[in-house]
Order: C-alpha cells, then sequence, then structure tokens
C-alpha cells in the first residue's frame, strides 16, 4: 500500500523518494517507499528499532555507498536531480547535503579544527575567513558561548551533547541546503536532548530539515511532517499533527499510543 | 520438591545438600582424596608457572651478562673515552674505543631501511585499510608477510650480488660493500611490519569517523589522509618506533653487505660497520674469552640492549594508547 | 561561502584527479614490495638452481666451490631445531597455559611476565647469542656444541611459542571449560582433557611457524661460535655443529664466484626447508580447523 502524501500547505519539494527499496546482502531493509521531503521545514521519520528508518535518510546523502553489500533500486530526487545517477559525484551530493549521526563523531582534533575541516576541504585557506566560519557555525548551533575559550582544546574533551552540537556546527560549517540527523539524541541526556531539540527548531528557518527518531514525542515536538516506518515499509505519512491525532492506518495508531514498539 | 517443602534449605537431616553423599560417592574418605588432588594441582600450578618465569630469567640473563661484562669492559676502559673517541679500532695494535663509528654505521642503515620501509610500508597500508576490497586484503596481506619469513642471509645475498651491483650502475663510485644497499633490502624486511602494524592502527580507527568526514564531503583521499591517518597516529609511531628497533638490531644484512670498516660517517656509499655487524666480526675470529676484544661485543651489545629496549617500550607504550583511546 | 556551478565542478575534477593519482601511488608502492619479492626469489632460484644436486646434497664443505656440499649444515640444522623444539615446546607450552588458565586474575606475576615476553621478543637475536656464549658454552662449558646452540635458540624461540600457544589456547571456548568444572573436575584435569585436545592442533600450527622463524637465524649462531667448515656429521649433543645460513653466509663471505653459487643453492634448500614447515602448518591448520568449529 502506498501512502497517500498530502502536504498540508503549497511548499516546494526537497526531496522526492519514488519506490524505493534497498538490500544489505540478502535482507531487504527498504520496501517500495515513496514520499515527498519538503523544503524548509522538518520531517520525522519514526517507528520501532530495525524498521529501516536510518536506511531511508542514510541512502539520502549517498553515505550507504561506503557499505560494501548494499544495495539499492529506485529513485530518490533532489531539487529534480536523481542523486544516484552515474553523472552525479557522492561528494558533491553530501556537500549539499549535510548529515549528523547517532553517536557523536567528532574527529580527535580540536574544537576548531573539527569545524574547519570541512571548509578547508573546499579549498578555504584564509585565517580570518575561517574564524569567521568557525565562530558563525558554533554560533548557529548555539554552543559558541561555551566553547569560544577553548576553541584549541580537544573536542573529545566535550560532553556528550555539546559534542553533538559540535558535530551539528561542523556541518553547518560547510553550507549545506539540507541537514539529516539521525537519532541525534538517542545518546544524550533530556536537558542536552532539550537544547538540541531547541536548536533543530530554529534551524528549519534556514535548512530542510530530515530527522529519524524513535521518541515520538520528539517527532511530536519538533517536526512539520511524520513519516511511520515499519518493517521497511512506509504506513503512513502527512503532517505531523494529523499523524499523532487521526492517524490512517491502525498499525500507526498502535505504535502512537505505545502498544508496540 | 517435597524435601525442600519439609526441610527448608533443602538440608537433610545428615547436613548434605539434600541427598546422603553415600550414594553418589564412591565409598572411601573423600577428604583425603581431595587432598591429594590438591598437592597435585598445586605442584603443576608451580610448575607452569617456573616455565613462564623463565621468560622473566631469560632477560634477567641477558641483562646480567651484558651488565658484567661491560662493567669489566670500563674497568680497563674508560666511559669518557668511549663516548668521545672518534675511531673504533679494538682489533688494531693501536686500539681506540669510541663507539661512534659503529653508531654512524648503524644509524646509516637505519635511516635507509626506515626511508624505504616507512613510505611504502604506510601507502601500502592505506591502500589495503581504505581502498581495497576484503577480497584482494585476504590474498595480497600473507604474500606480503612472506617478506618477513625469509631469513636474513638471504637478503644479505640478495644486496650483495644483486641490489648493489644495480645501484653501482645508477651511482657510479658506489663501493662494494656499503650502508645503503644493505639499508634498502632490509627496508623491504621490515615493509609488512610497519604495513601490519599501521593498518591495524588504522583499521581501529571507528568506521563513525569515517562516515562523518564523508558527510561533510570528503573524497576517499581526504578521508584517509586528513581523518583517518591523523586518528591512528600513536599506532602508525609506534610502528615506525618498531621499525628502527628491528632496523638497528638486524644483523645478517649489514654483516654480509655493508663491511667492516668503522667509519664516522654520514656517506651511505662507502663501507661502514655497524654494532650488530662488529659482534659478528669479533666473533668469526677466535678471540679468548677475557680479552679486551672479547669484552668490546658485550659494550656494543649492551648499547644494542639499550637502544631497542627503549624503542620497544616507547612503541609498546603508544600501541596500548592507541587501544584504550577508542574503547 | 556556497560553491557555484564552475567552482564545484572544478574542485570535484581536481579531486577525482588526486584521488587517481594517489591511488596509483599507493598501489605501486604495494606493488614494489611484492615485486621485490618476487624478484628475490627469482634471482637466486636462477644463480642456485643448476647446482641443486644430488652431489651438493651429499658432501661436505669444501675448498672447491664444484665439490662443495651442505650435508653437514642440513642434518646440522635438523639436529638443532630437533634439539630446540624438544626443549622450547614443553616449556612454551606450559608457560602458555600458565597465563592463560592460572593466571587470569591480573597479578604482579603474570603481568611481570607478559610485559616480559612482548618485550623478549622484540631484543635482537645477536643479544641471545651473545648470552648462550656466556651462560652456555663458558659458564656451563658445553663448548661450541649442537647443545649450546638449541639451548640459545630455545630461549630465542620461547617467547613466540609462547605467544602462539596462547593464541590457540584462548580460543577454546569458556562453555567447555564450564561443563567440564561442573562436573567436579579439577583445574588441570580440565586443561589435560578438555582445553589442550582442542587447542593442540593450534599449539602445534603456531609452533611450527615459530620454529620456521629461528631455523634461518644465523647471527645468535655466529655468536655462540658455530663453525663453517664442519666436515663430520654431529654424533652427539656436545659435537661442534654448522647450520644452513651460517654456511650460507660463510659462502657469501668468500671472494671467489664459485662459493656464490653454492650460497644460492644452499639459499634454495633453506627456503625449501622453511617451506615445507610452513605447509605441514597450513596442512594441521586444514585438518583440524573443521572438527574444532563443529
Amino acid at each position: 500500500m502506498s501512502p497517500v502524501v498530502e502536504l498540508k500547505e503549497e511548499q516546494p519539494i526537497a526531496f522526492g523518494i519514488q519506490d524505493l527499496n534497498a538490500w544489505y546482502g540478502s535482507f531487504q531493509a527498504l520496501k517500495n517507499i515513496s514520499m515527498s521531503i519538503p523544503e524548509k521545514r522538518i520531517t520525522a521519520i519514526i517507528g520501532p528499532s530495525g524498521c529501516g528508518k536510518s536506511t531511508l535518510i542514510r541512502c539520502l546523502n549517498r553515505i550507504n555507498d561506503l557499505i560494501p553489500d548494499f544495495r539499492l533500486e529506485g529513485q530518490i530526487y533532489f531539487k529534480g536531480k536523481e542523486i544516484n545517477d552515474p553523472s552525479v559525484d557522492p561528494i558533491e551530493v553530501r556537500l549539499r547535503i549535510g548529515m549528523v549521526f547517532q553517536k557523536p563523531n567528532p574527529f580527535p582534533k580540536s574544537i576548531y579544527d573539527n569545524i574547519a575541516y570541512g571548509p578547508r576541504l573546499i579549498g578555504v585557506k584564509n585565517g580570518s575567513r575561517l574564524d569567521g566560519i568557525v565562530e558563525e557555525s558554533l554560533k548557529k548551533a548555539a554552543i559558541w558561548n561555551e566553547v569560544k575559550d577553548s576553541l584549541r582544546k580537544s573536542a573529545l574533551a566535550l560532553s556528550g551533547g555539546q559534542q553533538q552540537r559540535l558535530c551539528i556546527a561542523r556541518t553547518l560549517a560547510v553550507d549545506p541546503e539540507v541537514l539529516l540527523l539521525d537519532e541525534p539524541c538517542s545518546a544524550l541526556d533530556p536537558i542536552a536532548t532539550g537544547k538540541i531539540e531547541e536548536l533543530i527548531y530554529r534551524l528549519k528557518e534556514e535548512y530542510t530539515v530530515a530527522i529519524v527518531t524513535h521518541n515520538m514525542q520528539q517527532a511530536a515536538r519538533v517536526s512539520n511532517y511524520t513519516g511511520f516506518l515499519l518493517m521497511g515499509e512506509l504506513v503512513e505519512f502527512g503532517p505531523t499533527e494529523k499523524i499523532f491525532t487521526n492517524p490512517a492506518d491502525s498499525r500507526t495508531e498502535e505504535y502512537i499510543t505505545g502498544r508496540f514498539g | 520438591m517435597q524435601l525442600t517443602e519439609t526441610l527448608p534449605l533443602g538440608r537433610t537431616q545428615e547436613g548434605g545438600f539434600g541427598f546422603s553423599k553415600s550414594k553418589v560417592m564412591p565409598s572411601f574418605p573423600v577428604s583425603s582424596r581431595r587432598n591429594r588432588q590438591k598437592v597435585r594441582e598445586e605442584a603443576i600450578r608451580v610448575t607452569l608457572a617456573s616455565c613462564g618465569f623463565l621468560s622473566v630469567l631469560t632477560t634477567l640473563g641477558i641483562v646480567g651478562v651484558l651488565l658484567f661484562e661491560t662493567l669489566a669492559f670500563f674497568r680497563e676502559v674508560s666511559i669518557f673515552k668511549f663516548l668521545t673517541d672518534t675511531q673504533w679500532t679494538p682489533l688494531f695494535a693501536d686500539k681506540h674505543f669510541g663507539i661512534w663509528p659503529l653508531v654512524a654505521g648503524t644509524f646509516l642503515t637505519a635511516a635507509a631501511a626506515i626511508g624505504v620501509a616507512m613510505p611504502v610500508g604506510m601507502l601500502s597500508a592505506i591502500y589495503l585499510s581504505e581502498y581495497a576490497t576484503d577480497r584482494f586484503r585476504k590474498v595480497v596481506k600473507p604474500i606480503l608477510e612472506i617478506l618477513a619469513g625469509i631469513p636474513t642471509v638471504v637478503y644479505g645475498y640478495f644486496a650483495l650480488l644483486f641490489v648493489t651491483p644495480l645501484l653501482q650502475r645508477l651511482i657510479p663510485g658506489l663501493s662494494g660493500f656499503n650502508a645503503l644497499s644493505p639499508g634498502i633490502v632490509m627496508g623491504i624486511m621490515i615493509i609488512p611490519m610497519v604495513c601490519s602494524l599501521s593498518e591495524d592502527a588504522m583499521y581501529a580507527v571507528p568506521q563513525s569517523l569515517r562516515e562523518g568526514a564523508y558527510a561533510l564531503g570528503s573524497s576517499r583521499l581526504q578521508v584517509a589522509l586528513k581523518v583517518v591517518v591523523p586518528a591512528a597516529f600513536s599506532g602508525i609511531t609506534a610502528s615506525f618506533l618498531l621499525a628502527v628497533s628491528r632496523a638497528i638490531g638486524e644483523t645478517m644484512i649489514v654483516a654480509i653487505a655493508a663491511g667492516q670498516q668503522p667509519r664516522l660517517t654520514l656517506n651511505p656509499t662507502v663501507p661502514v660497520e655497524t654494532m650488530t655487524a662488529y659482534i659478528v666480526q669479533v666473533s668469526l675470529g677466535d678471540t679468548p674469552t677475557g680479552t679486551i676484544e672479547y669484552k668490546t661485543i658485550f659494550a656494543v651489545g649492551m648499547a644494542l640492549f639499550l637502544c631497542t629496549l627503549t624503542l620497544n617500550l616507547v612503541s609498546q607504550f603508544l600501541r596500548e594508547r592507541c587501544q584504550e583511546q577508542y574503547e | 561561502m556556497k560553491l557555484e556551478g564552475m567552482h564545484l565542478q572544478r574542485m570535484l575534477r581536481g579531486q577525482k584527479r588526486s584521488e587517481r593519482v594517489f591511488k596509483i601511488v599507493a598501489g605501486g608502492a604495494l606493488l614494489f614490495a611484492l615485486v621485490a619479492l618476487a624478484i628475490l626469489i627469482i634471482d637466486v632460484f636462477l644463480d642456485g638452481f643448476r647446482r641443486l644436486d644430488w652431489q651438493f646434497l651429499t658432501s661436505f664443505p669444501s675448498r672447491k666451490p664444484e665439490r662443495a656440499g651442505v650435508l653437514s649444515a642440513l642434518v646440522g640444522t635438523v639436529y638443532m631445531m630437533g634439539l630446540t623444539a624438544l626443549l622450547a615446546f614443553p616449556i612454551g607450552v606450559g608457560a602458555a597455559i600458565y597465563l592463560e588458565e592460572y593466571a587470569r586474575k591480573k597479578n604482579w606475576f603474570s603481568r611481570l611476565i607478559e610485559v616480559n615476553i612482548a618485550n623478549l621478543a622484540g631484543v635482537p637475536s645477536i643479544l641471545y647469542g651473545l648470552l648462550g656464549l656466556e651462560l652456555f658454552v663458558r659458564m656451563m662449558g658445553l663448548g661450541r656444541s649442537v647443545l649450546a646452540g638449541a639451548l640459545t635458540m630455545a630461549l630465542l624461540v620461547l617467547p613466540i611459542v609462547i605467544i602462539a600457544s596462547r593464541e590457540a589456547i584462548r580460543v577454546v571456548s569458556p562453555a567447555i571449560k564450564e561443563g567440564s568444572f561442573a562436573l567436579g573436575a579439577s583445574r588441570w584435569q580440565t586443561i589435560w582433557y578438555q582445553v589442550l585436545p582442542i587447542a593442540f592442533p593450534g599449539i602445534l600450527t603456531g609452533s611450527i611457524l615459530a620454529f620456521s622463524r629461528v631455523i634461518g637465524e644465523a647471527a645468535p649462531m655466529i655468536t655462540i661460535g658455530a663453525l663453517a667448515f664442519i666436515a663430520f656429521l654431529p654424533d652427539s649433543p656436545l659435537s661442534p655443529f654448522t647450520v644452513l645460513p651460517i654456511q650460507i653466509f660463510n659462502w657469501v663471505s668468500r671472494p671467489q664466484k664459485g662459493f656464490f653459487t653454492c650460497a644460492a643453492a644452499g639459499i634454495l634448500i633453506l627456503l625449501a626447508v622453511l617451506l615445507m614447515m610452513n605447509a605441514a602448518a597450513v596442512f594441521l591448520r586444514q585438518r583440524y580447523q573443521k572438527r574444532l568449529y563443529l
């Protein structure tokens, strides 16, 4: 069954996903997914663990290319261009579509060098310009005040929540159009989670955000649209209020009322 | 379950654990059988422990022997001369005991070896860990390991009779014995060690760091050089130190192809003598025990031991730190 | 700061190019190592294979290259390795059992042994030769004999045997040990009846590989004074001896060209011995591996 994509308002589409199937070896992780992710809105993908939500989001910036036995069928359009087209360089895809992972993964370098890593990749060498980017990114990620006096210290010395905000800042530093967040709070305590949610909510002004979470309250709190995934299938996709107040599918209802998962 | 109901804690009147011993165990007194077994077990434990302790005795033996003869050596030759004289001629009538010519020879050959082993080993490691497929790795690594298993006399032969003539065509004036050729060949021998230790260190870098870098739009090369190599740095340094240690302790290649002329030089094209080659040279002659020549090889051995031990300890420390880093 | 059209495309093209260049350089480094190995083997083979004949295998060393042979060196190598194995194998396995099965709780004693073994494995082999010279040849009065050589080699190979045996013992599943303990077996009974039978093929394989590592060692044998010119076969552990690597070293050190050919032929024999030992180890592993994981 293919869920009806109904967007509440007229909103340009960032990602159009069509008949997406994905396999790890012989295990099919995604089955016939079709959905649209609107621009400058927050789209949440929820579902029990192992339902394929991480796989789905990891397809969007081709990070799954790195997994040896991963295979994919179907189309993913980003701003009208098929991102898996042989003529598309995965590096370009990843430059334009940033990603933050489940566990904070700062590089074992200084805070400054973590943020400057991306800009340096694309050839920014000018010191004061780098300083500017670092400061701006850290401010956007709401961590500037905490680290501005210790930019040269190792990023590994930060707390988990700070590390995750650093990773978000690092992603913002290359100025992507999209932010993919793969369960960004699952390794964090409630206070750190609150800070990151607040941050995500502000980021939608400038960025298209897709967030994977197994925390339904989080999806309800931050997102505009929600998709519910179960065993590799997209059960339902629509505006968040509708999914949480008046789901069309009984499985969605069972999940959000906590009867399984 | 009836027993537990009538007798709490499962105890019977005899005080055993729920059943009468005599029905299960043989009738002879258990305690004496257990005692005999205990004595036997303890004897075995002590025997096995002493097997392990033998390795400690080996170290003590090496240190003791070196120390004993070295002290005897320094009763006849002052430490000051040993460290300041620029000539090493214990086998001549006009004896000089300056260690530096031997150190220079050792340094030269080791430097050449590192010059080959580090770049080749590191690049191979990056290729195997970041570029190669699993299948390729499985085939190539054992072949590479063969290099480390070939006896050193064979490398000596190869250095003297293949590499030196080859180099003589490229470098006119290269003498038949020199530091360059055995150094290069030694480097080839050490490649698998550098490669596999560096690869282990890179392999230990968590995949999440690679993904993080790819997600920022890095190319494979940028991930390898800017994230993986720096993250694996302490492990790579450990492999470097171990390679140096191997190179200065290596004996046969330099004894065959570097010559036997202790010489304070940094020129890799002339014959030199390494610390190890000197020990071989003296051992080949019939040097009576107790003479000063006999003692020199222990003094040189002591210097060699101290160098390699320091390098090994630092290397081991770095490797352990590298392992802890990502646990 | 956004990368637009031309600039981005130029950057991506540049990256692709450096990617290709690096792949060639790194692959080339790997190729260099493999080619060096191939050249080494081919070179020795071309130099030596014509000299390989029955006469070479059955003759003693000689002043004339064309009449020289490796008999005494080959027999000396086998004799010494046999003695070395007799000494080092039980002690090495014993130490490995101790470290894996008894010293589970880390106390100062087992820490000391572990650190020590790790360091011993990095001590240059020639220093073992100096130890052997002083301890076995001089103080114990064994002279320049097979036994002194074997004792020295045993100390040299011991750390490698211990490391290899520990790995084999570690593979034995704790479930089997617990099963044995649950039946009331003592620690040693468990080791003897359960652990060792399962670990033995692995121990043997690892040890054979360890011995093949030291069979090519010449340096410690030179320091304890193994002679190169032995025109008889060792008949007791106390007779003088030579081994293949020493014989090869001796031939390489002679000025006459003819002896270089002898050296190459000797190397081929040494490599053949190594190859046989490695093949035996691989065979053992193949044969018993399946049974182990049933």
